[in-house]
């Protein structure tokens, strides 16, 4: 056999034997599509249904400038519907580890503005009780307990300020 | 030519021409479409789907897309006052219920991307051929009438569902408890077939349907792109507490679209990403 027709037989074969790999690789793909379908609704057969009663009742307010009602929050299961959102959002490593830093840096933005007018408050109030005259006045008992509020949620920012800074340390966030 | 060097020439085109055929293979994307991310513009008791001309006739909705969206809105006024997306061809006008965490509101304003809009062939059968969407499509997914989980289609059907972001994280039918990265993501998905001849319809949805088995239904004939969003609202790293919407408890949640893209932008991405079986990434240019 001539060597070009022995390149070209091979060429060929190999092309051939690629081609077929793809198909094979779609078809388990698509087995494995199959099987997680028929898994998605086995799960919806036996999933849990949220009831008014589960979620505290509370009718839907309705009309212009509603005040949202109260209702609560369960832990929720999984969407187990008869037709599931077949794509659920996708962003690559890297998009979802910016988009994480990204919201990271904002909350911790917002919590040590919180930290700082908190801390702002607590000196304020601090001052007027100090300042107020007539030891047992109820301007004084009020200021008091707006004192203790203050300082109750600067403790509450500083924690959260504290947990992201950690979050933060580990997962590298600058 | 040695017999040697034969050998590895023809390894090489044989491995060339396999490389070849993957890469082809690949770019028929799992999941072909485009991505065009907006931010939040205002907030406002309007509705120019629901109640169009009515001021302050509507709970109270957070706008995204659109700058100028009202109750007045028209499709001139949306095409000439600009947009908050990535991809300036998009003026169209997306918009939710206000949301709140323990009665306190929380604006779609997590991260410098507020919203993802994901336009994608979805389940639709290989072969059927995506049609652009009509310039001033109006249409709605969810129920704010809803009295339960159940009474909510989107909700019930996985066409809305809640879950931790931004990226992955597990749909759920209600808002979770806790987020770890701080940020709580809202995703409505609306119906990809239209019935071919209303812009909208009285109750707002049926000149639009579901496609079922990759087809859509014969009263509902023509496929367009189908739109998920995702919405970020920052809702901090603690216990969310309870969420709630304007319009009522979270099951009350519904999104909804005024189409006012550019038509032959709208196109090109349809058919160069959608119907070519790309998937162009998030903002893509117009570069076919």
């Amino acid at each position: 056999m001539p060597w070009t027709r022995w390149c070209g037989l091979t060429i060929f074969m190999s092309a051939a034997l690629a081609a077929i790999s793809v198909e094979l690789r779609a078809q388990s793909l698509n087995e494995a599509a199959a099987k997680e379908r028929e898994r998605r609704r086995e799960i919806g057969k036996a999933a849990p249904k949220i009831t008014d009663q589960d979620l505290g009742g509370g009718r839907p307010s309705r009309g212009a400038a509603v005040v949202p009602p109260t209702v609560s929050t369960v832990a929720a299961p999984q969407v187990t519907a008869a037709e599931p959102a077949e794509e659920p959002e996708r962003l690559s490593e890297e998009e979802e580890r910016q988009d994480r830093l990204e919201a990271w840096r904002q909350m911790l933005e917002i919590t040590r503005d919180e930290v700082k007018q908190f801390t702002a408050e607590v000196e304020r109030l601090q001052a007027s009780v100090n300042g107020v005259s007539g030891l047992y006045g109820s301007a004084r008992a009020e200021r008091i307990a707006q004192l203790e509020k203050a300082k109750q949620d600067l403790a509450t920012s500083r924690r959260v300020l504290e947990e992201l800074e950690d979050t933060g340390r580990r997962r590298g966030y600058r | 030519m040695t017999r040697m060097r034969k050998v590895v020439v023809t390894s090489l085109g044989a491995a060339a021409i396999g490389v070849l055929i993957l890469t082809s293979v690949s770019a028929q994307a799992a999941s072909p479409g485009w991505i065009t991310s907006c931010n939040y513009t205002h907030s406002a008791p309007d509705d120019p789907i629901v109640f169009p001309g009515v001021a302050g006739a509507a709970h109270l909705h957070d706008f995204i897309g659109g700058k100028t969206t009202d109750a007045f809105s028209t499709l001139a006024s949306m095409t000439a006052g600009g947009t908050a997306c990535d991809m300036p061809d998009d003026r169209s006008g997306y918009w939710a219920p206000a949301l709140y965490k323990d009665g306190m509101r929380v604006l779609p304003k997590a991260t410098s991307k507020n919203a993802l809009l994901y336009y994608r062939r979805g389940s639709m059968k290989a072969g059927v051929t995506i049609q652009t969407i009509p310039e001033g499509l109006k249409m709605i997914v969810g129920n704010h009438h809803a009295e339960s989980p159940a009474e909510n289609e989107g909700i019930a059907k996985g066409r809305i569902s809640f879950k931790c972001g931004p990226g992955s994280g597990t749909n759920l039918p209600a808002p979770p408890a806790q987020c770890d990265s701080g940020v709580m993501v809202v995703m409505y998905m609306f119906p990809s077939c239209w019935d071919g001849a209303r812009l909208d319809s009285a109750d707002h949805k049926s000149h639009m349907a579901y496609p079922s088995s990759g087809n859509c239904p014969a009263s509902h004939p023509v496929p367009i792109p189908r739109i998920e969003a995702f919405i970020r609202y920052l809702v901090g790293t603690q216990p969310i507490g309870a969420v709630t919407m304007s319009s009522g408890p979270y099951y009350s949640a519904h999104m909804d679209f005024w189409n006012i893209w550019k038509p032959a932008p709208l196109k090109l991405l349809v058919d160069n990403c959608i119907n070519a079986g790309r998937d162009c990434g998030k903002n893509p240019p117009l570069t076919f």
